[in-house]
Protein backbone atom coordinates (compact mmCIF):
# COMPACT_ATOMS: atom_id res chain seq x y z
CA UNK A 1 0.00 0.00 0.00
CA UNK A 2 2.89 2.28 0.64
CA UNK A 3 6.59 1.97 -0.22
CA UNK A 4 9.23 4.34 0.73
CA UNK A 5 12.19 3.53 -1.87
CA UNK A 6 15.90 5.36 0.25
CA UNK A 7 13.66 8.13 0.85
CA UNK A 8 16.14 11.60 1.81
CA UNK A 9 14.56 14.82 2.68
CA UNK A 10 16.29 17.92 3.36
CA UNK A 11 15.05 21.40 3.81
CA UNK A 12 16.39 24.67 3.08
CA UNK A 13 19.20 25.62 5.47
CA UNK A 14 19.95 21.87 5.16
CA UNK A 15 18.16 20.31 8.01
CA UNK A 16 18.20 16.53 7.27
CA UNK A 17 14.09 15.35 7.86
CA UNK A 18 14.55 11.92 6.71
CA UNK A 19 17.86 10.07 5.76
CA UNK A 20 17.80 6.98 3.19
CA UNK A 21 14.14 5.66 4.62
CA UNK A 22 13.18 3.15 3.01
CA UNK A 23 9.87 1.44 4.43
CA UNK A 24 7.17 -1.05 2.98
CA UNK A 25 3.37 -0.89 4.58
CA UNK A 26 1.03 -3.47 3.60
CA UNK A 27 -2.47 -3.01 3.14
CA UNK A 28 -4.77 -3.26 6.35
CA UNK A 29 -1.54 -2.92 8.42
CA UNK A 30 -2.09 -0.39 11.76
CA UNK A 31 1.54 1.63 11.76
CA UNK A 32 2.86 3.52 14.76
CA UNK A 33 6.12 5.90 13.62
CA UNK A 34 6.86 7.08 17.07
CA UNK A 35 10.56 8.91 17.70
CA UNK A 36 11.48 11.88 19.87
CA UNK A 37 10.36 15.62 18.69
CA UNK A 38 11.98 16.24 15.71
CA UNK A 39 13.26 13.28 14.74
CA UNK A 40 11.13 13.18 11.12
CA UNK A 41 8.21 11.56 11.80
CA UNK A 42 5.78 14.65 10.68
CA UNK A 43 7.88 15.00 7.48
CA UNK A 44 7.41 11.87 6.80
CA UNK A 45 3.64 12.33 6.60
CA UNK A 46 3.86 15.30 4.94
CA UNK A 47 5.91 13.52 2.16
CA UNK A 48 3.38 10.78 2.22
CA UNK A 49 0.57 13.43 1.50
CA UNK A 50 2.85 15.43 -0.78
CA UNK A 51 2.55 18.67 1.53
CA UNK A 52 6.80 18.48 0.79
CA UNK A 53 8.87 16.83 -2.58
CA UNK A 54 11.54 14.33 -1.42
CA UNK A 55 15.03 15.59 -2.38
CA UNK A 56 15.88 11.69 -3.26
CA UNK A 57 14.53 8.53 -3.76
CA UNK A 58 10.73 7.34 -4.75
CA UNK A 59 7.29 6.96 -2.87
CA UNK A 60 4.63 4.88 -4.21
CA UNK A 61 1.55 4.88 -2.50
CA UNK A 62 -1.36 2.68 -3.51
CA UNK A 63 0.43 1.72 -6.41
CA UNK A 64 1.71 5.31 -7.95
CA UNK A 65 4.85 7.00 -7.65
CA UNK A 66 3.47 10.39 -5.72
CA UNK A 67 7.15 11.94 -6.25
CA UNK A 68 6.37 11.67 -9.97
CA UNK A 69 3.10 12.77 -9.56
CA UNK A 70 1.88 16.25 -11.61
CA UNK A 71 0.63 18.80 -9.54
CA UNK A 72 -2.78 19.10 -10.76
CA UNK A 73 -3.03 14.91 -10.02
CA UNK A 74 -2.05 15.36 -6.10
CA UNK A 75 -5.43 16.56 -4.59
CA UNK A 76 -6.61 13.05 -6.22
CA UNK A 77 -3.70 11.03 -4.18
CA UNK A 78 -5.14 13.44 -1.06
CA UNK A 79 -8.71 12.05 -1.84
CA UNK A 80 -7.50 8.72 -0.74
CA UNK A 81 -5.19 9.37 2.26
CA UNK A 82 -7.79 10.29 5.53
CA UNK A 83 -5.68 12.68 7.47
CA UNK A 84 -6.18 13.43 11.05
CA UNK A 85 -3.68 15.69 12.97
CA UNK A 86 -3.02 16.71 16.67
CA UNK A 87 -4.61 20.42 16.40
CA UNK A 88 -7.75 18.80 14.81
CA UNK A 89 -7.88 21.41 11.93
CA UNK A 90 -12.05 21.66 12.00
CA UNK A 91 -13.64 24.77 11.23
CA UNK A 92 -15.21 26.98 13.94
CA UNK A 93 -17.98 28.71 10.93
CA UNK A 94 -19.18 25.22 10.21
CA UNK A 95 -21.40 22.09 12.56
CA UNK A 96 -19.79 19.06 13.39
CA UNK A 97 -22.06 17.11 10.34
CA UNK A 98 -21.33 20.60 7.78
CA UNK A 99 -17.45 19.88 9.15
CA UNK A 100 -17.68 16.13 7.89
CA UNK A 101 -19.52 16.76 4.92
CA UNK A 102 -16.66 19.43 3.92
CA UNK A 103 -14.94 16.94 2.92
CA UNK A 104 -16.84 15.18 0.43
CA UNK A 105 -18.20 18.80 -0.98
CA UNK A 106 -15.11 19.79 -2.41
CA UNK A 107 -14.79 16.33 -4.12
CA UNK A 108 -18.04 17.25 -5.58
CA UNK A 109 -19.84 14.28 -3.97
CA UNK A 110 -23.86 14.67 -4.61
CA UNK A 111 -26.41 16.20 -2.09
CA UNK A 112 -28.13 13.70 -1.48
CA UNK A 113 -25.08 11.07 -0.78
CA UNK A 114 -22.97 13.46 1.72
CA UNK A 115 -26.51 13.36 4.34
CA UNK A 116 -26.28 9.58 4.08
CA UNK A 117 -22.13 8.91 4.56
CA UNK A 118 -22.57 11.77 7.09
CA UNK A 119 -24.39 9.60 9.37
CA UNK A 120 -23.08 6.96 8.73
CA UNK A 121 -19.56 8.34 9.84
CA UNK A 122 -20.90 10.44 12.72
CA UNK A 123 -22.49 7.15 13.65
CA UNK A 124 -19.20 5.46 13.55
CA UNK A 125 -17.22 7.84 16.12
CA UNK A 126 -20.06 7.81 18.25
CA UNK A 127 -21.23 11.65 17.74
CA UNK A 128 -24.94 11.28 15.71
CA UNK A 129 -26.11 13.19 18.68
CA UNK A 130 -24.16 16.39 17.81
CA UNK A 131 -24.10 16.71 14.39
CA UNK A 132 -25.43 19.93 15.35
CA UNK A 133 -23.10 21.67 17.39
CA UNK A 134 -20.26 23.66 16.43
CA UNK A 135 -16.50 22.70 17.04
CA UNK A 136 -16.09 25.52 20.08
CA UNK A 137 -18.86 23.33 22.63
CA UNK A 138 -17.14 20.24 21.95
CA UNK A 139 -14.48 18.47 24.31
CA UNK A 140 -11.07 17.75 22.69
CA UNK A 141 -11.47 14.04 22.44
CA UNK A 142 -15.45 14.78 20.70
CA UNK A 143 -13.39 17.38 18.32
CA UNK A 144 -10.55 14.93 17.52
CA UNK A 145 -13.53 12.35 17.15
CA UNK A 146 -15.45 14.33 14.62
CA UNK A 147 -11.98 15.50 12.89
CA UNK A 148 -11.47 11.28 12.27
CA UNK A 149 -15.21 11.23 10.82
CA UNK A 150 -14.11 13.70 8.08
CA UNK A 151 -11.03 11.95 7.73
CA UNK A 152 -12.61 8.51 6.88
CA UNK A 153 -16.01 9.86 5.55
CA UNK A 154 -14.91 9.38 1.92
CA UNK A 155 -13.54 5.60 2.91
CA UNK A 156 -9.91 6.71 2.30
CA UNK A 157 -7.50 3.49 1.62
CA UNK A 158 -5.24 5.28 3.94
CA UNK A 159 -5.57 7.10 7.08
CA UNK A 160 -2.38 9.16 8.57
CA UNK A 161 -2.58 10.66 11.85
CA UNK A 162 -0.16 12.71 13.45
CA UNK A 163 -0.05 12.86 17.17
CA UNK A 164 -3.96 12.31 17.17
CA UNK A 165 -3.92 11.88 20.75
CA UNK A 166 -1.51 14.86 21.83
CA UNK A 167 -3.93 17.04 22.88
CA UNK A 168 -5.70 14.56 24.85
CA UNK A 169 -5.98 12.92 28.52
CA UNK A 170 -5.38 9.18 28.57
CA UNK A 171 -9.08 8.30 28.95
CA UNK A 172 -9.98 9.79 25.93
CA UNK A 173 -7.01 9.19 23.97
CA UNK A 174 -8.19 5.30 24.52
CA UNK A 175 -11.43 5.94 22.69
CA UNK A 176 -9.66 7.40 19.99
CA UNK A 177 -7.52 4.86 19.24
CA UNK A 178 -10.41 2.47 19.70
CA UNK A 179 -11.96 4.16 16.94
CA UNK A 180 -8.85 4.20 14.71
CA UNK A 181 -8.44 0.46 15.45
CA UNK A 182 -12.40 -0.28 14.51
CA UNK A 183 -11.02 1.80 11.15
CA UNK A 184 -8.08 -0.20 10.30
CA UNK A 185 -10.01 -3.47 11.22
CA UNK A 186 -12.36 -2.26 8.09
CA UNK A 187 -9.04 -2.82 5.59
CA UNK A 188 -8.17 1.27 5.74
CA UNK A 189 -4.26 1.09 6.30
CA UNK A 190 -3.47 3.43 9.43
CA UNK A 191 -0.47 4.74 9.80
CA UNK A 192 0.66 6.97 13.14
CA UNK A 193 2.86 9.44 13.97
CA UNK A 194 2.96 9.58 17.95
CA UNK A 195 4.96 9.98 21.41
CA UNK A 196 1.99 8.68 23.80
CA UNK A 197 3.75 5.29 24.94
CA UNK A 198 0.60 3.99 26.53
CA UNK A 199 -0.91 3.59 23.41
CA UNK A 200 1.78 2.01 21.31
CA UNK A 201 2.21 0.03 24.38
CA UNK A 202 -1.12 -0.66 24.99
CA UNK A 203 -1.97 -1.64 21.10
CA UNK A 204 1.10 -3.51 20.24
CA UNK A 205 0.99 -3.12 16.33
CA UNK A 206 4.04 -2.50 14.00
CA UNK A 207 6.00 -0.11 15.22
CA UNK A 208 8.79 1.84 12.87
CA UNK A 209 10.86 4.00 15.15
CA UNK A 210 12.54 6.90 13.86
CA UNK A 211 15.59 9.35 14.96
CA UNK A 212 17.61 11.72 13.06
CA UNK A 213 16.07 11.21 9.96
CA UNK A 214 16.60 7.58 10.12
CA UNK A 215 14.43 4.12 10.48
CA UNK A 216 16.34 3.11 13.58
CA UNK A 217 13.64 -0.06 14.52
CA UNK A 218 10.85 -1.27 12.52
CA UNK A 219 9.09 -4.32 14.70
CA UNK A 220 5.80 -5.86 14.04
CA UNK A 221 4.16 -5.63 17.66
CA UNK A 222 7.05 -3.66 19.20
CA UNK A 223 6.24 -1.65 22.24
CA UNK A 224 7.88 2.11 22.21
CA UNK A 225 10.80 1.39 23.64
CA UNK A 226 13.14 -1.72 22.09
CA UNK A 227 11.73 -4.58 23.77
CA UNK A 228 14.61 -6.64 25.47
CA UNK A 229 15.82 -9.56 23.95
CA UNK A 230 13.17 -12.49 23.94
CA UNK A 231 13.62 -15.26 26.46
CA UNK A 232 10.56 -17.15 25.01
CA UNK A 233 9.64 -17.86 21.18
CA UNK A 234 7.66 -14.29 20.50
CA UNK A 235 4.24 -15.71 19.92
CA UNK A 236 2.27 -13.14 18.73
CA UNK A 237 -1.33 -12.59 20.91
CA UNK A 238 -4.44 -12.49 19.53
CA UNK A 239 -5.65 -8.58 18.17
CA UNK A 240 -8.40 -8.35 20.74
CA UNK A 241 -5.72 -9.52 24.02
CA UNK A 242 -2.73 -7.27 22.66
CA UNK A 243 -5.13 -3.99 22.27
CA UNK A 244 -5.37 -4.63 26.19
CA UNK A 245 -8.29 -1.73 26.52
CA UNK A 246 -11.17 -2.06 28.45
CA UNK A 247 -13.84 -3.43 26.12
CA UNK A 248 -15.50 -1.68 23.07
CA UNK A 249 -19.61 -1.71 23.69
CA UNK A 250 -19.78 -0.42 19.74
CA UNK A 251 -17.58 -2.49 18.55
CA UNK A 252 -18.53 -3.90 15.32
CA UNK A 253 -17.60 -4.11 12.07
CA UNK A 254 -17.42 -1.32 9.48
CA UNK A 255 -18.77 -0.99 6.09
CA UNK A 256 -15.71 -2.32 4.11
CA UNK A 257 -13.95 0.44 2.14
CA UNK A 258 -14.93 -0.94 -1.45
CA UNK A 259 -18.67 -0.88 -0.52
CA UNK B 1 -24.96 22.26 -10.96
CA UNK B 2 -24.82 21.36 -6.90
CA UNK B 3 -20.78 22.34 -7.02
CA UNK B 4 -21.66 25.05 -8.92
CA UNK B 5 -24.27 26.32 -6.50
CA UNK B 6 -21.96 24.99 -3.56
CA UNK B 7 -19.07 27.60 -5.10
CA UNK B 8 -21.01 30.64 -5.56
CA UNK B 9 -22.04 29.99 -1.57
CA UNK B 10 -18.54 30.03 -1.11
CA UNK B 11 -17.53 33.29 -2.18
CA UNK B 12 -20.67 34.93 -1.36
CA UNK B 13 -19.58 34.44 2.22
CA UNK B 14 -16.27 35.42 1.17
CA UNK B 15 -18.06 39.05 0.15
CA UNK B 16 -20.19 38.97 3.83
CA UNK B 17 -16.66 37.92 5.85
CA UNK B 18 -14.98 40.94 4.06
CA UNK B 19 -18.06 43.55 3.25
CA UNK B 20 -15.80 46.60 4.47
CA UNK B 21 -13.12 45.54 2.12
CA UNK B 22 -14.88 44.26 -0.27
CA UNK B 23 -16.78 47.67 -0.55
CA UNK B 24 -13.98 49.46 -0.96
CA UNK B 25 -13.25 47.50 -4.11
CA UNK B 26 -16.11 47.47 -5.62
CA UNK B 27 -15.88 51.94 -5.53
CA UNK B 28 -12.53 51.47 -6.62
CA UNK B 29 -13.84 50.14 -9.69
CA UNK B 30 -17.70 51.92 -9.63
CA UNK B 31 -15.20 55.34 -9.50
CA UNK B 32 -12.59 54.32 -12.01
CA UNK B 33 -15.43 53.80 -14.44
CA UNK B 34 -17.59 56.56 -13.67
CA UNK B 35 -14.56 58.44 -14.61
CA UNK B 36 -13.97 56.38 -17.85
CA UNK B 37 -17.59 56.57 -18.88
CA UNK B 38 -18.24 59.96 -17.76
CA UNK B 39 -15.57 61.07 -20.44
CA UNK B 40 -16.64 59.10 -23.07
CA UNK B 41 -19.86 60.49 -22.73
CA UNK B 42 -18.79 64.18 -22.73
CA UNK B 43 -16.43 63.28 -25.74
CA UNK B 44 -19.69 61.52 -27.33
CA UNK B 45 -21.95 65.15 -26.75
CA UNK B 46 -19.01 67.10 -28.26
CA UNK B 47 -18.63 64.80 -31.27
CA UNK B 48 -22.43 64.63 -31.40
CA UNK B 49 -22.81 68.55 -31.60
CA UNK B 50 -19.72 69.40 -33.41
CA UNK B 51 -20.67 67.00 -36.47
CA UNK B 52 -24.24 68.90 -36.40
CA UNK B 53 -22.43 71.92 -36.98
CA UNK B 54 -19.85 70.36 -39.24
CA UNK B 55 -22.25 69.11 -41.56
CA UNK B 56 -24.35 72.26 -41.68
CA UNK B 57 -23.32 76.25 -42.60
CA UNK B 58 -19.77 76.09 -41.29
CA UNK B 59 -19.21 80.36 -42.94
CA UNK B 60 -21.80 83.08 -43.45
CA UNK B 61 -21.21 86.21 -44.96
CA UNK B 62 -23.30 88.76 -44.80
CA UNK B 63 -23.62 91.15 -47.43
CA UNK B 64 -23.50 94.96 -48.18
CA UNK B 65 -26.95 96.49 -49.46
CA UNK B 66 -26.50 98.61 -52.59
CA UNK B 67 -26.40 102.03 -51.06
CA UNK B 68 -23.56 101.08 -49.03
CA UNK B 69 -21.22 100.01 -51.96
CA UNK B 70 -23.16 96.27 -52.11
CA UNK B 71 -24.55 94.61 -54.79
CA UNK B 72 -28.27 95.09 -55.89
CA UNK B 73 -29.95 91.66 -55.36
CA UNK B 74 -29.41 89.79 -58.99
CA UNK B 75 -25.63 90.55 -58.74
CA UNK B 76 -25.57 88.80 -55.14
CA UNK B 77 -26.76 85.91 -57.15
CA UNK B 78 -24.16 85.56 -59.47
CA UNK B 79 -22.22 86.14 -56.84
CA UNK B 80 -23.44 83.23 -55.12
CA UNK B 81 -22.43 81.61 -58.39
CA UNK B 82 -18.75 82.82 -58.38
CA UNK B 83 -18.55 81.65 -54.64
CA UNK B 84 -19.48 78.15 -55.81
CA UNK B 85 -17.63 77.71 -57.83
CA UNK B 86 -14.36 77.85 -55.20
CA UNK B 87 -13.12 74.74 -54.88
CA UNK B 88 -13.08 74.41 -50.64
CA UNK B 89 -16.62 75.25 -51.32
CA UNK B 90 -19.36 72.24 -50.82
CA UNK B 91 -22.69 74.68 -51.49
CA UNK B 92 -23.58 77.89 -51.00
CA UNK B 93 -27.40 79.03 -50.09
CA UNK B 94 -28.13 82.75 -50.80
CA UNK B 95 -30.84 84.32 -48.08
CA UNK B 96 -32.01 87.26 -49.75
CA UNK B 97 -33.48 90.34 -47.06
CA UNK B 98 -36.90 88.77 -47.11
CA UNK B 99 -35.79 85.46 -46.25
CA UNK B 100 -33.41 86.77 -43.62
CA UNK B 101 -36.40 88.90 -42.26
CA UNK B 102 -38.50 85.70 -42.32
CA UNK B 103 -35.54 83.61 -40.74
CA UNK B 104 -35.73 86.73 -37.89
CA UNK B 105 -39.50 86.04 -37.07
CA UNK B 106 -38.71 82.30 -36.56
CA UNK B 107 -35.88 82.53 -34.13
CA UNK B 108 -37.19 85.68 -32.09
CA UNK B 109 -41.44 84.28 -32.59
CA UNK B 110 -41.69 84.21 -28.59
CA UNK B 111 -40.72 88.09 -28.76
CA UNK B 112 -43.10 90.07 -30.86
CA UNK B 113 -42.16 93.60 -29.68
CA UNK B 114 -38.84 92.99 -31.20
CA UNK B 115 -40.18 91.64 -34.73
CA UNK B 116 -42.71 94.67 -34.55
CA UNK B 117 -39.14 97.30 -33.87
CA UNK B 118 -37.44 96.13 -36.61
CA UNK B 119 -36.86 96.85 -40.01
CA UNK B 120 -37.34 94.25 -42.77
CA UNK B 121 -34.81 96.02 -45.21
CA UNK B 122 -32.14 96.37 -41.91
CA UNK B 123 -31.77 92.66 -42.46
CA UNK B 124 -28.78 92.17 -44.92
CA UNK B 125 -28.72 89.18 -47.46
CA UNK B 126 -25.85 86.38 -46.83
CA UNK B 127 -24.33 83.63 -48.47
CA UNK B 128 -24.52 80.05 -46.18
CA UNK B 129 -21.98 78.73 -46.79
CA UNK B 130 -20.84 74.54 -46.30
CA UNK B 131 -17.11 73.86 -46.64
CA UNK B 132 -15.62 70.72 -48.06
CA UNK B 133 -13.79 70.41 -45.21
CA UNK B 134 -14.12 72.48 -42.17
CA UNK B 135 -10.60 73.20 -41.44
CA UNK B 136 -10.49 74.89 -44.74
CA UNK B 137 -12.09 77.75 -43.68
CA UNK B 138 -9.46 80.25 -42.27
CA UNK B 139 -8.53 80.92 -46.67
CA UNK B 140 -12.38 80.97 -47.39
CA UNK B 141 -13.18 83.40 -44.57
CA UNK B 142 -9.65 85.65 -45.84
CA UNK B 143 -10.68 85.84 -49.22
CA UNK B 144 -14.57 87.20 -48.53
CA UNK B 145 -13.77 89.76 -45.50
CA UNK B 146 -11.54 91.05 -48.27
CA UNK B 147 -14.23 91.85 -50.74
CA UNK B 148 -15.67 94.64 -50.35
CA UNK B 149 -19.20 93.61 -51.43
CA UNK B 150 -19.02 91.66 -47.91
CA UNK B 151 -19.98 93.35 -45.04
CA UNK B 152 -19.07 90.68 -42.47
CA UNK B 153 -18.24 87.17 -42.44
CA UNK B 154 -19.14 84.76 -39.28
CA UNK B 155 -17.40 81.25 -39.25
CA UNK B 156 -17.86 78.51 -36.30
CA UNK B 157 -14.61 77.04 -37.36
CA UNK B 158 -12.62 78.53 -34.59
CA UNK B 159 -15.40 77.18 -31.97
CA UNK B 160 -15.06 73.87 -33.82
CA UNK B 161 -11.52 73.44 -33.70
CA UNK B 162 -11.66 74.61 -29.84
CA UNK B 163 -14.32 71.50 -29.15
CA UNK B 164 -12.08 69.54 -31.19
CA UNK B 165 -9.11 70.33 -28.88
CA UNK B 166 -11.35 69.89 -25.75
CA UNK B 167 -12.50 66.49 -26.88
CA UNK B 168 -8.92 64.88 -27.71
CA UNK B 169 -7.64 66.01 -24.45
CA UNK B 170 -11.06 65.00 -22.28
CA UNK B 171 -10.48 61.70 -24.25
CA UNK B 172 -6.69 61.62 -23.28
CA UNK B 173 -7.67 62.76 -19.84
CA UNK B 174 -10.17 60.40 -19.29
CA UNK B 175 -8.31 57.36 -20.68
CA UNK B 176 -5.47 57.90 -18.84
CA UNK B 177 -7.48 58.53 -15.30
CA UNK B 178 -9.52 55.32 -16.24
CA UNK B 179 -6.19 52.85 -16.67
CA UNK B 180 -4.50 54.23 -13.29
CA UNK B 181 -7.68 54.00 -11.62
CA UNK B 182 -8.50 50.75 -13.21
CA UNK B 183 -5.04 49.21 -12.08
CA UNK B 184 -5.47 50.58 -8.46
CA UNK B 185 -9.05 48.71 -8.66
CA UNK B 186 -7.07 45.64 -9.76
CA UNK B 187 -4.53 46.04 -6.84
CA UNK B 188 -7.32 46.79 -4.29
CA UNK B 189 -9.36 43.66 -5.54
CA UNK B 190 -6.32 41.57 -5.11
CA UNK B 191 -5.66 43.03 -1.54
CA UNK B 192 -9.49 41.83 -0.96
CA UNK B 193 -8.89 38.28 -2.08
CA UNK B 194 -5.52 38.39 -0.13
CA UNK B 195 -7.30 38.97 3.24
CA UNK B 196 -9.93 36.90 2.18
CA UNK B 197 -7.38 33.73 1.41
CA UNK B 198 -6.03 34.71 5.14
CA UNK B 199 -9.50 34.66 6.39
CA UNK B 200 -10.12 31.86 5.20
CA UNK B 201 -6.29 30.04 5.79
CA UNK B 202 -7.69 26.85 7.28
CA UNK B 203 -10.41 26.40 5.86
CA UNK B 204 -8.29 26.75 2.56
CA UNK B 205 -5.84 24.16 4.10
CA UNK B 206 -8.62 22.05 5.21
CA UNK B 207 -9.49 21.97 1.73
CA UNK B 208 -5.86 20.80 0.20
CA UNK B 209 -5.38 18.52 2.99
CA UNK B 210 -9.38 16.40 2.18
CA UNK B 211 -8.34 16.93 -1.37
CA UNK B 212 -10.26 19.52 -3.15
CA UNK B 213 -8.93 20.27 -6.53
CA UNK B 214 -6.75 23.83 -7.00
CA UNK B 215 -9.60 24.93 -9.45
CA UNK B 216 -12.30 24.08 -7.09
CA UNK B 217 -10.27 26.27 -4.32
CA UNK B 218 -9.81 29.31 -6.64
CA UNK B 219 -13.26 29.54 -8.19
CA UNK B 220 -14.73 31.39 -4.91
CA UNK B 221 -12.13 33.91 -4.42
CA UNK B 222 -12.45 34.38 -8.41
CA UNK B 223 -15.89 34.93 -8.17
CA UNK B 224 -15.33 37.29 -5.41
CA UNK B 225 -13.30 39.37 -7.20
CA UNK B 226 -15.55 38.71 -10.44
CA UNK B 227 -18.66 39.90 -8.54
CA UNK B 228 -16.83 43.29 -7.25
CA UNK B 229 -15.71 44.15 -10.74
CA UNK B 230 -19.13 43.11 -12.84
CA UNK B 231 -20.91 44.92 -9.32
CA UNK B 232 -18.57 48.36 -9.44
CA UNK B 233 -19.02 48.02 -13.26
CA UNK B 234 -22.77 47.97 -13.47
CA UNK B 235 -23.07 51.42 -10.90
CA UNK B 236 -20.84 53.11 -12.80
CA UNK B 237 -23.20 52.61 -15.94
CA UNK B 238 -26.54 53.23 -14.19
CA UNK B 239 -25.05 56.36 -12.71
CA UNK B 240 -23.60 58.12 -16.25
CA UNK B 241 -26.55 56.72 -17.96
CA UNK B 242 -28.95 58.25 -15.54
CA UNK B 243 -26.66 61.41 -15.57
CA UNK B 244 -27.27 61.94 -18.64
CA UNK B 245 -30.75 61.07 -18.94
CA UNK B 246 -30.90 63.85 -16.46
CA UNK B 247 -28.87 65.84 -18.80
CA UNK B 248 -31.51 65.25 -22.10
CA UNK B 249 -34.35 66.92 -19.87
CA UNK B 250 -32.90 69.89 -18.76
CA UNK B 251 -31.43 69.94 -22.66
CA UNK B 252 -34.07 70.12 -24.02
CA UNK B 253 -34.57 73.75 -22.80
CA UNK B 254 -31.44 75.03 -24.06
CA UNK B 255 -31.57 75.38 -28.37
CA UNK B 256 -28.76 74.72 -30.49
CA UNK B 257 -26.91 72.12 -28.88
CA UNK B 258 -27.63 68.42 -28.65
CA UNK B 259 -27.53 66.85 -25.31
CA UNK B 260 -29.63 63.57 -26.24
CA UNK B 261 -27.30 60.79 -26.90
CA UNK B 262 -28.82 57.37 -28.49
CA UNK B 263 -29.70 54.26 -26.12
CA UNK B 264 -27.61 52.25 -28.03
CA UNK B 265 -24.16 54.29 -27.42
CA UNK B 266 -25.40 53.58 -23.62
CA UNK B 267 -25.68 49.64 -24.35
CA UNK B 268 -22.50 49.23 -26.38
CA UNK B 269 -20.54 50.59 -23.95
CA UNK B 270 -22.42 49.60 -20.82
CA UNK B 271 -21.52 46.45 -22.39
CA UNK B 272 -18.05 46.98 -22.77
CA UNK B 273 -17.24 48.71 -19.51
CA UNK B 274 -19.18 45.46 -17.66
CA UNK B 275 -16.92 43.28 -19.38
CA UNK B 276 -13.96 45.80 -18.69
CA UNK B 277 -14.77 45.35 -14.85
CA UNK B 278 -15.31 41.61 -14.57
CA UNK B 279 -11.87 41.64 -16.57
CA UNK B 280 -10.28 44.45 -13.47
CA UNK B 281 -12.43 41.68 -11.48
CA UNK B 282 -10.97 38.29 -12.96
CA UNK B 283 -7.68 39.91 -13.11
CA UNK B 284 -7.08 41.23 -9.55
CA UNK B 285 -8.45 38.06 -8.10
CA UNK B 286 -5.59 36.25 -9.98
CA UNK B 287 -2.78 38.15 -9.00
CA UNK B 288 -4.08 37.99 -5.19
CA UNK B 289 -4.11 34.21 -5.45
CA UNK B 290 -1.16 33.88 -6.86
CA UNK B 291 0.74 36.05 -4.53
CA UNK B 292 -0.78 34.39 -1.75
CA UNK B 293 -2.21 30.88 -2.06
CA UNK B 294 0.64 29.07 -2.15
CA UNK B 295 2.00 30.32 1.17
CA UNK B 296 -1.57 28.62 2.70
CA UNK B 297 -0.68 25.09 3.47
CA UNK B 298 -1.42 23.09 6.17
Amino acid sequence: MIRLDSVTKVYKGGTVAARDVSLNIRRGEFVFLVGPSGSGKSTLVRLLLRQEMVTRGTIWVAGKDITRLPAWKVPYLRRSIGTVFQDFKLLSTKTVAENVAFALEVIGRPRSAIRSQVEQVLELVGLDDLGGRYPDQLSGGEQQRVSIARAFVNRPLILLADEPTGNLDPTTSVGIMRILDRINRSGTTVVMATHDHAIVNAMRRRVVAIDGGQVVRDERGGGFEEAPAPVEPDVRPSRQQDLRLPPDPDDHALPHMDS
Amino acid sequence: MGRMIFLIGESLVNLRRNALVATGAILAVFISLTLAFGALVVNELLRLNTIGWQQGTHIIAFLKDPDQGGLDAASQVAYRDQVMAWEEVETVHYVDKAGAYEEFKEIFASRPELIEVTDPLKLPASLRIELQAIDLYRDVQFRLSADPVVREVRSFGEQIEQLSTISRVLNVLGWGLSLVLGLSAIILISNTISLAIYARRNEVSVMKLVGASNWFIRVPFLLEGLIEGVVGAVLAVLTVWLAARNLNSLGETIQLITLNIPAMFFFRWGVVLVLFGATVGVAGSLLGLSRHLREVDS
